[in-house]
Order: C-alpha cells, then sequence, then structure tokens
C-alpha cells in the first residue's frame, strides 16, 4: 500500500515533476482512502471523481508537454462554500440542497487554473456558522485523532480530511476562527490571510466585512504555496483593490529575520487550565532560545470580542442570508401557497437551528431602536481594537496566542449550551475583527489532542507571517508529534 | 435587556421565519443568554474613537466605468430555479384580492 497520503505537497509536486507518480494515480489513491475511510468521518459533502480524474488527466498532459507549474495535479479537498460550475454547492445547507452553481468562485478558478485537482467539497457548518461542524445539514464530520470528538469548525471538513490523508491540502474560510481553529483542533497550519487578499466572488457569504478565504494544510511550505495562487485583486470583489497579487510566500520562506519582537496579551493565556498554559510557555520558552524576544502586554479585549463578533456576523449574516427566499434559486417549500409563504416557509423548513438563531439575533441587533445601541456601537469598539492593533505592532512584529483555549471538545458536548460554543472563538476573532493575517501552528498538546499556537501579523504581512512559521517548524518539526489515522495505513 | 416571545415573533416575521412552538423556549432561552453577554458593549468607553469615519472599514472604493462587461447566460443561471417562464421566476400571485397588510 503506497503511502502518498503521508507526503506533503512539496513532496508530491516533486514526485509528480520527476515523473514517479502521476496525477492520476494519485487521484485514484486519495479517491480510495476517502471511499474507505469517509463513512466514518464525514468530511466530505460530495465527493466528484469523475471532475478529479478529468483534471487528473488534464494535468499529466501538461506535464507530458511541460506546461506543468508547481501545484499541477495535487489533488485537494474544496470547502463547500466555494461555487464550483457544474457541481453540487451547498454551505453545508438544506437551502442548497441541490444547487448547482452555474458558475466557478474565483477561489475556484485559481485553484483549477494552477492545475489542481478537486476530490470533493468539504463538510462544514451550515453558512460557516458554527465552531464544530456539528451544525452541517449533511451530519458531523469527526475528528481522525479520536472520532468522539469535534474537528472543529466551520472548516471542520476540510482539516479532518487532511488529518486523516483523505487529501494532502484544501481550501477553508474563517469569518470569526473557522480556518484556524480546526487546523487547531486537527494539527494542522491553517492561514487566514488579511481581509481582501483572497477574493470573495463566488464564496458563500456569511459576514462580509470578516469572510475570507484560505488554506489548511500540513505545512508551512504547503501553505505558502497554495495561498499564493489564490490571492491578487479580482473585479469581481471590490474589496480586494489592496490585495498584494503575485506574491513569493514559498519562495521567500528562508528569508525571515533572526530575532523577532513578539507581544503575547496574558489575557488569553490567563484564561487556559495549567495544562494549556504549561504548553503555551513551552513553545514561548522555545522561542526565546532561539533568540527572538517574547514580551507579555496588556491588550485587555477579552471581554468585549466575543459581543463585538456577535452583534456584527449575525447582523451581516441577517443580510446576506435575506437573498435565501425560494424564489431563484435554493430550496422552495412544496408547501407554500402564496408568494409570502414561499419566502417564510422556505426558509423556516431549510434553514437549521443555529442559522435561524443567528439571523434572528442580527434581525434584532439592525431593528430601529436598538441599531446604535448595538451595531453602531460594535463597529466602533472594531475600529478602537484595529487601533489597538496597530499600536501594538508599532513595536513588535507578531501577537502570538494560543489558537483556542483548550483542545477539541466531544460531539454534542456543547448542545445544551449553544452559546458557550461562542468561546471556544475567544483567541481568533479578535484577528477578524481587525481584519489581520494570522496563522495556526500545530504546536502543542493539550489533554491528548493537538493545540494549535496563533501568530498574528499586520495587515498584508503574510511573508513575515510565513517566514517566521517556517522558522519556527524547522525549530519544532511536527510531524511526529501525533498519529492520527493517516499513520496507520 | 431581554426579549419576551411576543419581540421573538416579531424578529422573525421581520425575517421571514415561522418559528415552531415546541423550538420558541429554546430560541428564547439561547438568544436571552447572548444578550446578557452583548449588554457589556454598552459599558465600553468608546470616546477614544476620535474620527467616527475610521470605523468604517474601507477608505475608498475602486470605481469602473458604468459599462456592462457580461452578458449572463440565462438558460444557464435559470437551470436552477424551482419554476420559471420564459425568462421569469414563476411565483403564485402577488395581488389577492384585497388583504391586510401584515403589522411589522
Amino acid at each position: 500500500m503506497s503511502d502518498w497520503h503521508k507526503k506533503s505537497v512539496a513532496e508530491l509536486s516533486n514526485a509528480l515533476h520527476q515523473g514517479d507518480v502521476t496525477s492520476e494515480q494519485l487521484t485514484q489513491h486519495f479517491l480510495s482512502r476517502i471511499e474507505k475511510y469517509d463513512n466514518n468521518l464525514k468530511c466530505f459533502i460530495e465527493v466528484c471523481p469523475e471532475v478529479a480524474l478529468s483534471q487528473a488527466a488534464k494535468a499529466d498532459e501538461a506535464f507530458k508537454n511541460g506546461s506543468a507549474s508547481v501545484l499541477t495535479g495535487i489533488p485537494f479537498a474544496h470547502k463547500d462554500i466555494f461555487c464550483t460550475d457544474g457541481v453540487r454547492t451547498t454551505a453545508g445547507s438544506k437551502m442548497l440542497e441541490n444547487f448547482v452553481p452555474p458558475y466557478d468562485a474565483t477561489v475556484t478558478q485559481r485553484l483549477f487554473q494552477a492545475g489542481m485537482v478537486m476530490l470533493g467539497k468539504a463538510n462544514m457548518d451550515e453558512f460557516a456558522m458554527g465552531s464544530s461542524t456539528e451544525h452541517s445539514y449533511f451530519g458531523a464530520c469527526r475528528n481522525p485523532f479520536d472520532t468522539d470528538f469535534v474537528p472543529g469548525g466551520s472548516s471542520g471538513g476540510s482539516s479532518a480530511a487532511v488529518a486523516a490523508g483523505l487529501a494532502p491540502i484544501a481550501t477553508g474560510s474563517d469569518t470569526g476562527g473557522s480556518i484556524r481553529q480546526p487546523a487547531s483542533y486537527c494539527h494542522l497550519v491553517g492561514i487566514k490571510p488579511t481581509y481582501g487578499q483572497v477574493s470573495r466572488y463566488g464564496m458563500i457569504a456569511f459576514a462580509s466585512s470578516l469572510d475570507q478565504g484560505g488554506v489548511l494544510a500540513q505545512t508551512v511550505q504547503d501553505a505558502a504555496l497554495m495561498l499564493e495562487a489564490m490571492v491578487g485583486p479580482d473585479p469581481m470583489d471590490s474589496t480586494t483593490h489592496n490585495a498584494t497579487g503575485n506574491p513569493a510566500y514559498s519562495a521567500t520562506l528562508e528569508q525571515g529575520a533572526s530575532r523577532y519582537k513578539i507581544a503575547v496579551p496574558k489575557t488569553f493565556i490567563d484564561a487556559m487550565d495549567q495544562e494549556g498554559q504549561a504548553e503555551f510557555h513551552r513553545v514561548l520558552q522555545l522561542l526565546e532560545k532561539h533568540g527572538h524576544q517574547i514580551d507579555f502586554v496588556e491588550l485587555n479585549i477579552a471581554n468585549i470580542v466575543i459581543p463585538t463578533y456577535y452583534v456584527i456576523a449575525p447582523a451581516e449574516a441577517s443580510s446576506n442570508l435575506a437573498r435565501y427566499d425560494g424564489v431563484r434559486y435554493g430550496y422552495r417549500s412544496p408547501q407554500a401557497q402564496s408568494v409570502e409563504e414561499i419566502y417564510v416557509k422556505s426558509r423556516s423548513e431549510a434553514f437549521g437551528y443555529e442559522v435561524k438563531r443567528r439571523i434572528l439575533m442580527g434581525t434584532y441587533v439592525l431593528s430601529s431602536g436598538y441599531y446604535e445601541a448595538f451595531y453602531h456601537q460594535a463597529t466602533r469598539i472594531r475600529a478602537i481594537l484595529r487601533a489597538r492593533f496597530a499600536e501594538i505592532f508599532k513595536n513588535y512584529d507578531f501577537v502570538a496566542t494560543p489558537t483556542a483555549l483548550s483542545s477539541a471538545f466531544k460531539l454534542n458536548a456543547l448542545d445544551h449550551d449553544p452559546i458557550a460554543m461562542y468561546f471556544s472563538d475567544l483567541c481568533t476573532v479578535s484577528v477578524n475583527l481587525a481584519n489581520l493575517p494570522a496563522i495556526s501552528l500545530p504546536l502543542m498538546q493539550h489533554k491528548g489532542l493537538p493545540l494549535g499556537f496563533q501568530l498574528i501579523a499586520p495587515h498584508f504581512e503574510e511573508t513575515r507571517l510565513f517566514q517566521f512559521s517556517y522558522q519556527i517548524e524547522k525549530m519544532a518539526p511536527w510531524s511526529h508529534i501525533l498519529s492520527p489515522i493517516k499513520s496507520s495505513q | 435587556m431581554r426579549i419576551t416571545e411576543v419581540e421573538l415573533q416579531r424578529l422573525a416575521k421581520l425575517a421571514k421565519l415561522n418559528l415552531s412552538t415546541d423550538d420558541i423556549p429554546n430560541y428564547l432561552e439561547s438568544m436571552n443568554k447572548l444578550l446578557d453577554i452583548l449588554g457589556q458593549l454598552e459599558q465600553v468607553d468608546v470616546s477614544e474613537l476620535v474620527d467616527e469615519e475610521k470605523s468604517m472599514l474601507l477608505s475608498t472604493l475602486p470605481l469602473r466605468e458604468d459599462v456592462v462587461t457580461m452578458e449572463p447566460d440565462v438558460e444557464k443561471i435559470q437551470r436552477q430555479a424551482p419554476e420559471t417562464t420564459k425568462n421569469f421566476y414563476t411565483v403564485p400571485k402577488v395581488i389577492d384580492d384585497f388583504q391586510e397588510e401584515s403589522d411589522v
């Protein structure tokens, strides 16, 4: 049994270019693993072998005629939030259960142009609202490290697929932590770039001022390789006008500084248990040993980031999800007798509980009489948060925090207390609110499961983020730490 | 700030949602829990924000010429529609005798 699933994208790319394997063989390898293991894990909502093999054949042609580039022929899992022309795209919801987009998202286009091979659409919390992938209409995804536990969310399917060796790399999206937290729970690198780097055209909208596409990968180099193919200005998304086109993240990984200054807000560490704190300090000491400067700073935002986020995100979601009215696409209730019923019945029958709750919250905070106290107040706080980070970045290169306060929780553990789940985003939401780039690195263990270490950089400093992350990976290589199902084969 | 069932139904109406009677207590409980947390926002001192405009996300938006740049493939787009008639989306009659406008 071959072990292509134990290889990074960079290694697979070398193998493809040297002719050790064809893209078709690689694709078959991953498709067989999906068939064998995914029933239990539910990483995928849709597996598309025909599309994948046709793309693999095209890639193999490119290798024959010498036009292949670094990502050509590499299979990937594509979060089901990105529109794919001709391939069902559901956003994890009954509302889009039968929706086949008539166009490709820009992210989809760019990855296909790079020659990548789409194995299938990865499972996710419905409309990206969740931190566990338990809110998927298509069934909960499981953490390959221990299938009683969640893989995180909302990009849980992407995360679990890579961790289980069902795909070497995956796309994700991150509104409040939905790439970084699942990467943290599944021992992966997860990068959310600066807001505006990755086009949101064709990425089903949750909260338009927070959403950002990104990558879940095994290594820093792999994340750099895929992200650089995704970023850049897009006339179809006017919020990308400041994006850096053609960045060379993967080419400049080894050019980092020998001494970085890192600010660590005490507020997040204090909220961890003893084991978590000890692990986090262990990593800080490792960085200091390698010559980097660690300073503990005050950033007293822990008590306001969650309420600020849970005003802005639901508000924007309630607006974005108003388009699902049963008229032009998506689910239409067979019971509807009038136009009003088309709206109400379709939405009520096809949206899940968490989605409805967030729509209701968003409606409340935007309604007359409450808009000023909630939404407007939250946008002011958001601006202050951005200023606080900017102040820190005047004197520091990075802010470091745990990606989450603890490792993954058990499936159904938070069913009775959905609000408690919101607090698993404590360390991640401030990054989205401030529109900063951040990466989660699989450096820690907690209660026998993976826990991520988060680095936050100033706007558009992904190069610096990748360079330091690459250094850290050399200091503490992580492929040996925990063994999920992929290494049992 | 807490909401009552009456207010919840009003929100549901605004959001074009119908909440089942069984679910209402759950929604009320979780939303009120969240509202207790959101109440903390009132106490936050925002006086340090000097320029209100800075609370806006984007300082500039790029503009383009007001010309048509794409011709939509109507047939392809409408393949996703529940029901169509020629280039239109078919729905039940909107105007139906005289009906009380639901008060919002």
